[in-house]
């Protein structure tokens, strides 16, 4: 059924337009922003090169379940006779330009998708921490020389632990292919993948958790710091001799 | 002093008791409150820029456990196990991880190397050969203290435990300080340089060899586990052990003729009585024993394999790893009848078992959480070393740092832990092989030889009182910088011959 749906795919792109084997996606940077409510808030930010004159071009989605809030070509809003759809089977957005367009250009979507993070499904588990996992796939033939996915959680949430990755974290590499990063006290993780072909994806799976931490630490460590201040006040005192302690005691024979 | 009076044996697993001073009662009684507030302050805290709140909590864990360490509230055994409920409590680590550790493969060369070292002071052979170095070299002041660095130079490999080397020379010592005059109550510069040099040969010679101390072990376990690079006991020896030989030449000459000299008058022996107590002790050994050969030989087929490590494949189809050539030797000094130990007489340090595994996971949190390399790339953004640093800068620097930092931290374990891994991190950062600074500065993870408090086998020469604390001080940091300086010569010449360096 996949490889059927991969066929499909490539036969319809060629239909659409044989040139655009030739088209290469420079950057795409995808934001997907997950909010309280289960939301999430996808940004998608493409610099791409035309090489023919073309009046249509499409851009690989990563989300069946989106709905297209704006898009912007060039810094202008996409209106009237250029248009932007959602394909949804493929998942792709198809663009369709009021006149054919050459060159170099930059194209930012945003989207939303009302139902993303499953809060049921992802817990809470043990040390409550719930556990989810993004991915992007590039679902059209043309190669995607720098693709980078950045993740954002809902305020007041941090990642608590990487649980996979895609390209994968291996021993001997230097660094992680993912980053952690604070924007706008937003907790953030981003990965890339660099070039990314047809097919491959990018994602990042992980556990994350309320920062909220619990107080009743703070009373719970001056409580044993004031008792051993209490109880050992004689190290202020006087000298203070260790009894040996001889740790194979037990096991000796008698 | 009779020959019945000295006492050869030792006994690792009870802890060594002495009185601490008042400072350091101070320092144990404000510890405890301090690594409390040091673990609330990392652990709650906003999660910094950066990091998990995984990594967060390993390091606000370590934080604490490293604070006890140092200061001692609880003892260094209980700090590690409370560490390791820390990072499982507070997610820092999962469990399974964390539990793990004690079946790695550091632990179990630890346990089998104290069990070989048993047999070597249940046989009797250890206090033969230290007997023997004693009356055969001990005429004059100079050949005594080069027999001893010999003698330390030959326990080293064949003896992991510093402490233990360090009780089994110590009596031999005190006899031939003796001779020439030096006692604890009426000490003179034979018996500093005597007891200065041996403190120093017991750690500096322990660098010589991968399984001189833990440490030495678990540095390479974190190059191979990190690094992806396997440290051969060959690469180790080969690599240390001519460093070793010169510093220690260069000590010996230095000592008794700059910082400490020996006058004319003590450079020979006064009491020749000295003498007859080893002549008597080593005559009533007798001959050497069954035991004792059977000692030696285990040990010398146990450093065999150590020793040919790189050449096991070839000749057996497959590696005999040090673990497994330690296990050889420790089986067959099980045996019955034709073994030379019972259970009971192998004296295992538990408490430095369970330290060590503390320590270790401890360590590996901080790795795998990625909290080592959050530290380190904020260390060194706020050090401004830029994204291109030249090699040989931050070669020497480690190199410094390394060797000065037992200054600070006692443990060598928790050096190696603590270090090994931020230095690694730091070689993969700027894209340098792990091994070219992270071997280096595990060279001179033993090097503790400025304090009575640096380590154990210290505390026990200190305790013959035969040099104070500022002695130590000043030999001690003579010596730690000449090593520095032959370190980075070394990184030069002898490392990069040995592909070490590039």
């Amino acid at each position: 059924m996949k490889n059927l749906k991969r066929i499909w795919i490539l036969v319809l792109t060629a239909m659409v337009s044989s040139t655009l084997w030739a088209q290469p996606i420079h950057d795409l940077d995808l934001e997907v922003s997950i909010l309280e409510d289960g939301s999430a808030e996808l940004t998608f930010m493409m610099t791409f090169t035309l090489s023919d004159s073309l009046s249509s071009f499409q851009i690989p989605a990563g989300y069946e379940e989106q709905e297209i809030v704006s898009a912007m070509l060039d810094g202008d809003r996409i209106t009237g006779a250029t248009s932007i759809s959602i394909d949804r089977s493929f998942p792709v957005f198809n663009l369709h330009f009021a006149t054919s367009i050459i060159g170099d250009h930059k194209i930012e979507i945003k989207s939303k998708i009302p139902i993303f993070l499953d809060w049921e499904a992802a817990g809470p588990e043990e040390f409550k921490t719930f556990n989810w996992e993004v991915y992007f796939a590039n679902t059209l033939p043309q190669t995607i020389n720098n693709c980078e996915l950045r993740v954002v959680l809902p305020n007041g949430w941090n990642f608590h632990r990487i649980t996979g990755s895609d390209p994968k974290f291996k021993k001997k590499q230097p660094k992680p292919p993912y980053a952690f990063k604070l924007v706008d006290g937003q907790a953030t993780v981003s990965i890339k993948r660099s070039p990314m072909k047809y097919m491959e994806r990018t994602g990042i799976e992980f556990a994350f958790k309320n920062e909220q931490k619990p107080t009743i630490l703070i009373l719970v460590g001056g409580l044993l710091g004031l008792l051993y201040l209490y109880f050992f006040r004689h190290l202020l005192q006087k000298r203070d001799r260790e009894k040996t302690i001889d740790s194979n005691e037990n096991q000796k024979e008698k | 002093m009779n020959a019945q009076d000295i006492n050869f044996d030792t006994n690792l697993s009870v802890i060594a008791q002495r009185d601490p001073t008042r400072g350091e009662n101070l320092t144990k009684y404000i510890g405890f409150p301090l690594g409390i507030l040091i673990f609330l302050i990392l652990y709650l805290m906003p999660t910094p820029d950066g990091l998990t709140m995984e990594a967060q909590a390993a390091i606000a864990a370590f934080a604490m456990a490293l604070t006890w360490w140092v200061t001692e509230p609880l003892p260094t055994y209980a700090t590690s196990l409370l560490l390791m409920g820390l990072l499982t409590f507070f997610n820092g680590w999962p469990e399974e991880k964390v539990l793990g550790v004690f079946g790695l493969e550091v632990i179990w060369l630890n346990i089998l190397a104290f069990i070989l070292s048993s047999t070597l002071v249940k046989s009797q052979l250890a206090k033969r050969f230290a007997l023997w170095i004693g009356i055969r070299f001990g005429h004059s002041s100079y050949t005594i203290l080069g027999a001893f660095i010999v003698l330390q130079l030959f326990l080293a490999p064949f003896i992991p435990a510093t402490t233990a080397r360090t009780v089994m020379v110590l009596p031999v010592m005190l006899v031939i300080s003796s001779i020439y005059g030096s006692t604890s109550g009426n000490g003179n510069n034979f018996g500093v340089n005597l007891f200065m040099q041996n403190l120093q040969g017991i750690s500096i010679f322990s660098s010589g060899f991968i399984t001189g101390s833990t440490c030495n072990i678990v540095a390479a376990a974190f190059i191979f586990e990190m690094g992806n690079q396997k440290v051969y006991y060959s690469d180790w020896m080969f690599g240390m052990l001519p460093i070793t030989i010169i510093v220690m030449a260069i000590s010996w000459w230095i000592g008794p003729k700059y910082l400490f000299p020996i006058k004319k008058e003590d450079q020979q022996p006064k009491v020749t009585g000295g003498f007859e107590v080893m002549k008597k002790m080593l005559h009533e050994m007798g001959g050497l024993s069954v035991d004792e050969a059977k000692s030696a030989g285990v040990f010398l087929f146990v450093l065999f394999l150590w020793a040919t490590d790189r050449f096991h494949v070839g000749w057996f189809g497959f590696e005999i790893s040090a673990v497994m050539a330690a296990l050889i030797g420790v089986v067959f000094v099980f045996l019955p009848k034709i073994g030379l130990l019972k259970w009971n007489d192998a004296d295992i340090p538990w408490h430095v078992m369970i330290f060590s595994a503390g320590a270790y996971s401890g360590g590996l949190a901080l790795f795998d959480s990625g909290a080592a390399r959050w530290l380190v790339g904020s260390v060194f953004d706020m050090i401004g070393l830029g994204t291109d640093p030249n090699f040989w800068t931050i070669y020497i620097i480690i190199i410094a740092f390394s060797m000065y930092a037992h200054l600070f931290f006692t443990s060598k374990t928790m050096r190696s832990i603590v270090m090994i891994p931020i230095i690694i991190a730091i070689a993969q950062q700027f894209g340098f092989d792990p091994v070219s600074l992270a071997l280096p500065a595990a060279f001179t993870l033993t090097w503790v030889i400025t304090l009575p408090t640096n380590a154990k086998p210290n505390l026990i020469l200190y305790s013959a009182g035969q040099f104070s604390i500022s002695d130590n001080l000043k030999y001690g940091l003579t010596v730690a910088t000449i090593g520095v300086v032959v370190m980075v010569i070394a990184g030069f010449t002898w490392f990069r011959f040995l592909g070490i360096t590039p």
